[in-house]
């Protein structure tokens, strides 16, 4: 019987989405395989392990001063250790920024294939083969790996959607951390909110946009106010700015930004081809609007014919 | 590129050039490749996302933009590197404009003339101290140019002009008086490159600074296009100009003039290129978004055949204009820029290739503005309305066939160039019109289809050549001197010609990429180019029939039309499933693709 | 401060409907233009800015074939010193042999920084940089959206998810993976492009590095490519309010938005 292994993402004490995601697809593989899952979580303490635990047959847990902060060679370091010693047949990794930082380098350091940035993972005939998106998701591809003892996976994250599973007890083991470990060749300074006081519409991953079907003015907070509660940005169409509603700055479009977010949320947008030039670079274009001939539906990929303030109303609801 | 010929002006009509000799898209060197592509960057960097601002007259943006422009070494690109300049060769100064040339008439009117006529007739023909005064502020947009010919009452007859200089007294200065009308860059242009009769018949150019006295502009004129760029009369009221500023000779004005349009008109037709395969991407990207009867519209038949109808002529365009402009090059080679000669022998050497100039200037201002009308056409009522770029383009490529010479004059000055080279012995053109007409009369056409790709092609552009310079000699026998009275038929060579350097232009690059690539690589190129030779053949067919009924009746006229029938023999193709193929490759790259960069 | 910069030259697929080629393992790309990974363009932005400022000079390293020498020679337009190609012949490469190769040619350089792009447009799999830098033995961070450099070590940013950024101190010899909006990259200029005509493009074969079999062996195997399934238009979400909150959030997280 074989060991999965996934790697607990967490910042600040808090798990973060993507191991929980990990942790869902991983429980499916050991099911279909008959293999065991064990968590790894490096740093945290013991309540972290907790929330794992009903996920997982094993826990391996590290409490370090070390490890409070994410370290990638620490990381490196412990992780090839419990590979050698553990020997298990997949290690899933989040493909976050961390997770490109330590896991092509530990890739390096067991000698084990690696292949990053996964939507999907099967097995046949004993070998893992992965699901990834190239060409910025425009196309799918079928991957395998070198023949090996072992394979890492770094997982997308939103991949997977974590299902309530059947309430496991995980077995918390507490480890040591080696006693030889490398000097630190970084040090950790801080956390930052970015681009605080100043907005970038194109660097956002969710942009919540609206154009002239918000009205008034004074309806725009209503929206706003939906933009801060998703962690997302506020960005509009032309008519908002040459109205003076919002600054220039906020401006999607030919003669405003360009953007890319992975979720463009468009309310009461028309879909004038100036604007709509400027979300070609948007992921997943949601529109909401009244009209259900406005241009927009013919470029978003989920559409919503409806009052753009119902929508907002019921969204703001079901997140508070 | 060993094999390369520098032809004389015109001499594309009397001999058959092998693709070898000629320059395509396909030759681009890597640095020229890298200069368009930054000139692209820049272009959607800078001037995309600035479509709505540029389209309304702001001069401080204009200005801004000259100046980024400028730090690339764009405005200064065909200048001598000793004035400030980046002494490029033509191939890389029309990609530049080609790329540059992007529906942003703020930019592209003001850029134009900064480069073009506001510039070129220092490099041309100022004197080594005007150069070093005015070039490098010009290249680094620390000056705006512009150029002052057009006058309220002549237009086309420019070098008519009423505007008087008068040498002071002491001999230090010329005195102007009088009026320019429609001049771009007037509002915000710091020189202006003039024209007046000195002692009322000695037609002379000048260089005048809008800070000096008496000079003024008029309001800004409200036009149906190109609304981003500035347009006055400039006024001269006792202007002072040091003689040093007579650019050129006193009474060669019109050497200065002529020469400076010649530039400006084949530089029009790099501009043209870069505007349609705008154009091209904005129509292909709507036919894939909009969905009728259940199915994106670029799945229906008429609207392929109107996409790849823009594709053909841009192709066609594109490919006359890159051959010229490499003709012009090789033409160039040798002249050392620094030399005090070195403008008069440019100038001279330029010159020669006038007709090729005005051949690019008239089709791809037609050729624009078929491809905004056809852009027009397939966004329908959206294309329609104002805001979309389209409904711009369609307005502002108008004007690409009344300045740099209206295409009226351009293909009168066509056939004129053709007889004067002709008659001054530089093309045998008479002897070749001789032996031709003897040929004929034993000639026997094949019956027989060409083997081979393209060779069915190949022979069509030779039999248009030979129809065209029958119809030509037909016509001056005719009309001798008095031919250019013949208005109506001389537009109907003039276009003749045009239409056999277009179909050569495309049949030579074809020939070439499919020598070099094979047939698979070639296969748009090669679709393109029968497609065009199929439509444009029996064009110059039809304009030599209306020749000869002009000019000829009764038994003359049998005969000329039975010999032009032997000539004229060919066999339609399937251009229809052409069109379909070139439109079908098109749709999934949304871009004009023909060419790399 | 001398940076080497890694470079790659990818498709240009905005707006294009790929299609699959005839092997099934590749899009078909003839119709395609070409451009610099616009992550790289940053980076070397990025290598450029830190020698105007520090002095040093910048090396752009690329493995491709003679058509990829395009990136490298603007790379040396936009202010690089010295460009290496190698040739990878008919090597079948992934990030693992890419990683192998850059280490060898980067072994023999004189650096302090070592940037690449987080991930190339075409394959987007942001593995090259960590590998890399593993097998220089060198201090390394992901996804760096700022730098700022004092003597032999810089104060950077990493861009964590959801609009945190990690604030860490990194020494030299390091290798940063350089996220794009770091700075705004230059344009190329016609002089520019002139003295890159004149500075050293060295091309090295593979076979040239010493390199063993099992170095310039793939780890990974791409079996197929395929299209992801058709969708005609926006789907339209049904429903009441409440349905169709509850509907766009799902697909919100789908999309890797968490909410």
């Amino acid at each position: 019987m074989g060991t999965i292994f996934v790697i607990a993402e967490h910042r600040q004490g808090e798990l973060r989405d993507i191991t929980f995601e990990m942790l869902f697809k991983a429980n499916t593989l050991c099911k279909d395989l008959s293999h065991k899952l064990t968590a790894v979580v490096l740093g945290g303490d013991e309540a972290l392990a907790d929330e794992i635990k009903k996920w997982a047959d094993t826990i391996l847990l590290f409490e370090h001063e070390r490890l409070k902060n994410f370290d990638g060679d620490l990381y490196k370091e412990v992780i090839s250790g419990l590979i050698e010693e553990y020997e298990p047949f997949i290690t899933l990794m989040g493909h976050t920024s961390w997770g490109m930082d330590f896991a092509p380098a530990l890739a390096i350091k067991t000698g084990y294939p690696l292949a990053t940035d996964c939507v999907d993972i099967q097995v046949e005939d004993g070998r893992p083969s992965v699901i990834r998106q190239i060409y910025s998701g425009k196309i799918f591809t079928k991957v395998s790996f070198r023949e090996s003892k072992s394979y890492l996976i770094t997982v997308r994250p939103g991949s997977f959607t974590p299902e309530e599973i059947g309430e496991q007890e995980g077995e918390i083991i507490k480890k040591e951390l080696p006693s030889d470990l490398p000097e630190p060749s970084k040090e950790f300074i801080g956390f930052e909110e970015a681009g605080a006081g100043e907005l970038d519409i194109t660097q956002a991953d969710l942009l919540v946009s609206i154009g002239r079907g918000v009205g008034e003015a004074e309806n725009i907070e209503v929206v706003r106010e939906l933009a801060d509660l998703m962690g997302g940005v506020l960005s509009c169409s032309r008519p908002i700015v040459d109205k003076n509603w919002l600054p220039k700055y906020h401006q999607v479009g030919t003669s405003g930004k360009s953007v890319k977010p992975k979720v463009y949320l468009a309310f009461g947008i028309s879909g004038a081809f100036q604007h709509v030039a400027g979300i070609s670079g948007a992921g997943t274009v949601i529109a909401v609007n009244k009209d259900p001939k406005a241009p927009i539906f013919r470029v978003a990929d989920y559409g919503v014919v409806d009052d753009l303030f119902n929508v907002v109303d019921a969204l703001k609801e079901k997140l508070k | 590129m060993a094999k390369e010929k520098l032809f004389k002006g015109g001499e594309f009509l009397i001999t058959d050039a092998l693709p070898e000799e000629i320059f395509t898209p396909e030759d681009f060197t890597s640095e020229q490749k890298m200069i368009a592509q930054s000139a692209e960057e820049f272009g959607q960097g800078e001037l995309d996302t600035r479509w709505e601002e540029l389209g309304v007259l702001d001069p401080d943006l204009i200005k801004s933009l000259l100046k980024k422009a400028a730090d690339l070494d764009f405005l200064g690109a065909e200048m001598p590197e000793i004035y400030g300049g980046a002494g490029l060769d033509k191939v890389s100064s029309s990609l530049i404009t080609e790329h540059l040339s992007r529906g942003t008439s703020g930019f592209f009117v003001s850029y134009g003339v900064q480069t073009g006529i506001g510039s070129l007739p220092l490099v041309l023909f100022g004197s080594p101290e005007q150069k070093k005064k005015y070039l490098p502020k010009l290249a680094s947009a620390e000056m705006i140019g512009a150029y002052a010919l057009t006058e309220p009452q002549h237009g086309s007859d420019a070098l008519g002009a009423e505007t008087t200089a008068v040498l002071s007294e002491d001999g230090k200065y010329y005195v102007l008086n009088g009026q320019k009308q429609f001049i771009s860059n007037a509002g915000f242009a710091d020189l202006f490159i003039t024209y007046a009769q000195v002692d009322g018949t000695q037609f002379t150019s000048f260089i005048v600074e809008r800070q000096w006295e008496g000079v003024s502009v008029d309001a800004e004129e409200e036009k149906m296009g190109v609304h981003g760029s500035s347009t006055r009369a400039v006024i001269f009221k006792d202007v002072k100009v040091p003689v040093e500023n007579v650019l050129g000779e006193v009474g060669r004005g019109h050497v200065v003039a002529l020469n400076t349009l010649n530039i400006g008109r084949y530089k029009l037709g790099a501009g043209t290129v870069g505007g349609a395969k705008l154009l091209i991407a904005e129509a292909v990207k709507y036919a894939k978004g909009r969905i009728q009867f259940g199915k994106p519209i670029c799945e229906f038949g008429l609207i392929k055949h109107k996409i790849a109808e823009m594709v053909i002529r841009t192709y066609v365009n594109e490919s006359m204009v890159y051959r010229t402009a490499r003709l012009l090059d090789l033409a160039l080679e040798g002249i050392d820029p620094t030399s005090e000669e070195a403008g008069k022998k440019t100038g001279e050497a330029l010159r020669k290739y006038a007709l090729e100039c005005s051949i690019n200037k008239v089709f791809g201002s037609e050729m624009l503005d078929f491809v905004a009308d056809e852009c027009v056409q397939i966004m329908g009522g959206y294309g329609y309305i104002k805001g979309n770029p389209v409904e711009t383009a369609y307005r502002d490529s108008r004007i690409n066939r009344i300045w740099e010479g209206t295409n009226e004059i351009n293909r009168l000055l066509i056939v004129d160039l053709l007889m004067r080279a002709g008659l001054k012995g530089e093309l045998p053109l008479l002897d070749t019109i001789k032996k031709l007409t003897e040929e004929l009369l034993t000639f026997r056409p094949s019956m027989e289809t060409a083997e081979g790709v393209l060779e069915e092609e190949r022979k069509m552009v030779s039999m248009a050549k030979k129809i065209a310079l029958l119809s030509a000699g037909a016509s001056v026998q005719k009309y001798m001197q008095k031919l250019a009275g013949e208005q109506e038929i001389v537009a109907l060579i003039a276009d003749m010609i045009i239409e056999i350097f277009a179909m050569e232009s495309a049949l030579l690059r074809a020939l070439k990429k499919l020598q070099k690539e094979g047939e698979e690589k070639a296969r748009i190129h090669v679709a393109a180019t029968r497609a065009y030779i199929n439509d444009a053949f029996p064009k110059v067919d039809l304009m030599a029939r209306q020749v000869f009924a002009a000019i000829s009746e009764g038994e003359e006229l049998r005969t000329q039309l039975m010999g032009l029938r032997k000539l004229a023999r060919y066999t339609p193709i399937n251009a229809i499933a052409l069109r379909r193929e070139i439109a079908e490759s098109i749709v999934p790259v949304a871009r004009y693709h023909l060419t790399r960069i | 401060m001398n940076v080497v910069v890694c470079v790659k030259r990818v498709p240009m697929t905005q707006e294009v409907d790929l299609e699959i080629d005839a092997s099934k393992k590749d899009v078909s790309k003839d119709m395609l233009a070409y451009v610099l990974n616009e992550w790289d363009n940053y980076a070397v932005e990025e290598a450029i800015q830190i020698v105007e400022k520090f002095g040093g000079a910048v090396t752009a390293v690329t493995v491709g074939s003679e058509d990829d020498e395009e990136v490298l020679r603007r790379c040396l337009a936009m202010g690089a010193e010295k460009a290496i190609r190698v040739d990878p012949g008919d090597l079948s490469l992934d990030g693992f042999v890419i990683s192998k190769i850059l280490a060898e040619v980067i072994k023999g350089l004189e650096y302090d920084l070592v940037l690449t792009g987080v991930q190339a447009d075409d394959d987007n799999y942001g593995i090259v940089g960590s590998m890399l830098a593993e097998h220089l033995g060198i201090a390394r961070a992901a996804v760096v959206n700022h730098v700022d450099i004092e003597g032999d070590e810089a104060n950077i940013k990493v861009e964590l998810e959801g609009g945190v950024d990690e604030v860490l101190k990194i020494r030299f010899p390091a290798l940063l993976s350089i996220q794009t909006g770091i700075n705004e990259p230059r344009y190329v200029s016609i002089m520019g492009i002139r003295k890159a005509a004149k500075k050293e493009l060295q091309v090295l074969p593979v076979t040239d590095l010493g390199l063993s079999e099992d170095d310039l062996s793939a780890r990974t195997v791409v079996e197929e490519v395929f299209l992801p399934p058709e969708t005609e238009g926006a789907e339209i979400i049904e429903g009441d309010a409440a349905t169709v909150a509850e509907e766009i959030l799902r697909i919100m997280k789908e999309k890797g938005v968490s909410v």
